[in-house]
């Protein structure tokens, strides 16, 4: 098991090259300063250190989750990030488990009578959905169904705010919960369907169904199964992904979460929260890939061998 | 048919729309007859500035005098221009050649005689050549599509290739679109418009950057089918123009990140010990970032503009060429045939281009599709996140971001541009399914 830690090690080295190789200058975001007052700050974020002594501070400091302070509010970039991981936990999850719920049944659905009317019909509406940009769907949503759109209404425009009661805090997590889901549950419909599929044409279902077992039964029993476990590991898989949509659903409807505070770093600037919101991502990302690896492994034990 | 016929036909006529912009949507027009005024009155104006040159002395101004005399004589009547090229005659052994130009400008001021018609297509006229050819290849490769498409046979291999280049060939007439020679405003021109002169245009006669004044946020209809944003600006033009940013980024991305992609996952995939392990965690680790995070943080720290974007797309999208590369050369690498070169004393070299390389190149096809919808798609959302081409080109990512700031009033800015690029980038996922499911079923192609 070198892999997972090979693979921090990488993602570690990236993100530092990635934040450090680009020209530019961070200090810029200070706006008027002296050159005295530049060098000062060089010194004080350790800027004046040759890179290869940088990445070595950095590195140390990674392990024990001391991304430095923010450029722009001078708060520890760890407590900004923790304070807006629930949001995005919360939004991730319902899409994800929103996602994989409904993925199950319509992708068995698909299955059953693969080639036919209904089977053609899903396919191209997964296409559809699935290549369908997120941000032009959320900007629908809010058109048509949000609160001051213009036409339907039905769902309030603006993040939750403190203090709410839980029911409107559910309110507002429909759309951007739908608007994230909707790619995720084309890929997962997809899986399942072809999972089922490999069941159907699998000796084991035969065997069953020559066993007089009824149709259901068998769907139930044998093709389900076998159709669901990837799809615990493609959950896994499907983090960045899910990651990547947070920024552009949280920054379209306004929410509290990770990737809004991602897009807003970005746009200011902020290096050190740049820096430790990607690493730390990634790092989730990893750890996601492998604990769903290994629950796959437990799950189907198949899926072990090489 | 094909499998990805109908992603292909989509691909083609959204790439016509970014080919053709300049024919569907802008200020010049296709033919007219126009009397030249504004350039009669710009050479009339030039002529004062020369002649206080002259006057000063400056150098060169004597022959810059000649030059502006000729542009002067070819827009004027046979009789008018004979006589200017007089004055052009007397300039060089003048010895007061700003009165030369000052008699020339005291003569004929503008409007003083009637211009003679010049026909001609301004439009054509300003297209550069380039840009000419791509829209005359797309014609003809839309006329044999139809043809062959009446005749019952849609063969895949050679039309895709012509479809896919042409796309890309869309991409750069982009850049050579721009700095148009003639400084005529035609809408001006024809509104000014006498006997004899006749203007021809282009179905939308709006340029994308061009602003109608009180015509903001109009909804579509009349004058503008798809409506005008918050600036006045027409929408069909915009989303015409910005289709070729859009298709620009989308394919140069994809070139950088197949190249990068194939190159690395090629390596890591027929190296052996440190030097593909390491390459193998750079490729797992490169994997684990969320792309768009990618993007955002590297975004952060440029300039923005759009050979960043192409760069920036392509440097992050590469890890999942490289993956697939890997994975197909790792295969290859333990098949038979080349473990037989190998005992035949093939070099790594030899066996890697001439046994994995033609195994791995289908591969790195469906990558390339799959890279084109998915750097279009990075391309237009960090445009709407406001991080992408800089304004004021137009890029569908950039128009959708417009569309947001007046969801309540102006509902058109947010379905059409979204509405072509969903349609490009279903027809880019199209044609790469088409193209996976022909390259053999793989393990774990989820569709992801």
């Amino acid at each position: 098991m070198l892999r997972v830690p090979a693979t921090l090690l990488a993602v570690l080295t990236l993100t530092f090259l990635a934040a450090h190789l680009p020209p530019g200058d961070p200090l810029d975001v200070r706006g008027e300063v002296t050159p005295a007052e530049r060098e000062a700050l060089r010194r004080h974020y350790g800027l004046d250190r040759p890179l290869p002594a940088q990445f070595l501070v950095w590195l140390g400091r990674a392990f024990t989750l001391d991304f430095g302070t923010s450029l722009v509010d001078g708060r520890p970039v760890v407590r900004k990030i923790a304070e807006r991981l629930p949001g995005t936990l919360l939004l991730m999850g319902t899409a994800l488990a929103l996602a994989g719920f409904l993925a199950l049944p319509v992708g068995l659905r698909a299955a059953r009578r693969a080639g036919g009317a209904v089977d053609r019909a899903l396919g191209v509406s997964l296409l559809v959905l699935y290549a369908l940009p997120t941000f032009w769907l959320g900007t629908l949503l809010l058109t048509f169904l949000g609160r001051g759109g213009g036409f339907l209404g039905w769902f309030p425009v603006l993040g939750p705010l403190e203090g709410e009661r839980l029911l409107d805090r559910l309110h507002h997590l429909v759309l951007p919960a739908l608007c994230l889901a909707a790619p995720l549950f084309a890929v997962l419909t997809r899986q399942v369907r072809a999972g089922a599929l490999e069941a159907l044409r699998a000796p084991f279902v035969a065997a069953a169904r020559g066993r007089g077992a009824p149709a259901r039964e068998v769907l139930r029993r044998h093709v389900r199964p076998h159709a669901a476990a990837p799809l615990v590991a493609l959950l896994g898989l499907l983090v960045p992904r899910a990651l990547g949509g947070s920024v552009v659903v949280e920054t379209l409807f306004t929410l509290p979460g990770v990737g809004s505070l991602g897009f807003e770093a970005a746009s200011r600037r902020d290096l050190p929260v740049v820096l430790g919101l990607t690493a730390l991502t990634a790092v989730a990302t990893l750890i996601g890939s492998a604990l769903s690896d290994a629950l796959l492994h437990r799950l189907d034990p198949r899926s072990a061998r090489p | 048919m094909s499998a990805a016929t109908p992603g292909l036909v989509g691909l083609h006529l959204l790439a016509g729309v970014a080919v053709l912009a300049p024919w569907i949507a802008g200020e010049r027009p296709w033919w007219s007859a126009a009397r030249p005024r504004q350039a009669c009155e710009r050479a009339w104006r030039a002529l004062g500035v020369l002649e206080r040159d002259l006057a000063s002395g400056a150098p060169g101004s004597r022959e810059a005098a000649e030059r502006a005399l000729e542009r002067l004589a070819a827009l004027l009547p046979p009789a008018a221009r004979a006589e200017v090229e007089d004055a052009r005659g007397r300039l060089a052994a003048s010895a007061a050649p700003a009165g030369e130009l000052a008699s020339v400008r005291e003569r004929f001021p503008p409007g003083s005689v009637e211009l003679p018609v010049r026909r001609g297509s301004p439009l054509v006229a300003a297209l550069h050549p380039v840009e000419a050819g791509l829209q005359v290849l797309w014609c003809a490769a839309t006329a044999l599509g139809l043809l062959r498409w009446l005749g019952a046979a849609v063969g895949l291999r050679a039309g895709a290739l012509a479809v896919l280049g042409l796309a890309l060939a869309a991409g750069g007439a982009q850049s050579v679109a721009r700095g148009a020679p003639d400084r005529t405003l035609w809408r001006e021109a024809a509104r000014a418009a006498g006997p004899g002169e006749r203007f021809l245009f282009p179905p939308v006669p709006f340029g994308p950057e061009e602003t109608a004044p009180g015509e903001h946020a109009r909804p579509p209809g009349g004058e503008h089918p798809l409506g005008t944003d918050a600036y006045g600006r027409d929408l069909l033009s915009r989303i015409a123009w910005g289709a070729r940013t859009s298709l620009t980024v989308g394919f140069a991305a994809m070139a950088l990140h197949v190249l990068v992609g194939g190159l690395v996952g090629g390596l890591a995939g027929t190296l052996r010990g440190a030097a593909g392990a390491t390459l193998g965690a750079l490729i797992d680790g490169m994997q684990c970032f969320p792309t768009l995070f990618l993007a955002l943080a590297l975004m952060a720290f440029v300039q923005p503009g759009t050979l960043v974007v192409i760069v920036v797309i392509g440097l992050t999208g590469w890890p999942a060429t490289a993956r697939l590369v890997r994975a197909e050369a790792l295969r290859v690498g333990r098949s038979d045939f080349v473990q037989a070169a190998r005992v035949l004393g093939a070099g790594p070299l030899r066996v890697a281009a001439s046994h994995v390389a033609p195994q791995v190149a289908h591969q790195v096809l469906v990558a390339a599709a799959f890279g084109v919808g998915s750097a279009i798609l990075y391309e237009s959302t960090l445009g709407f996140l406001g991080l992408g081409v800089p304004p004021p080109e137009a890029s569908l990512g950039d128009l959708l971001r417009g569309a947001r700031e007046r969801l309540a009033s102006a509902w058109w800015l947010a379905v059409f541009p979204g509405l072509f690029l969903a349609a490009l980038l279903l027809s880019c996922q199209q044609v790469a399914e088409a193209l996976r499911a022909r390259a053999g079923p793989r393990p774990g192609g989820g569709g992801a």
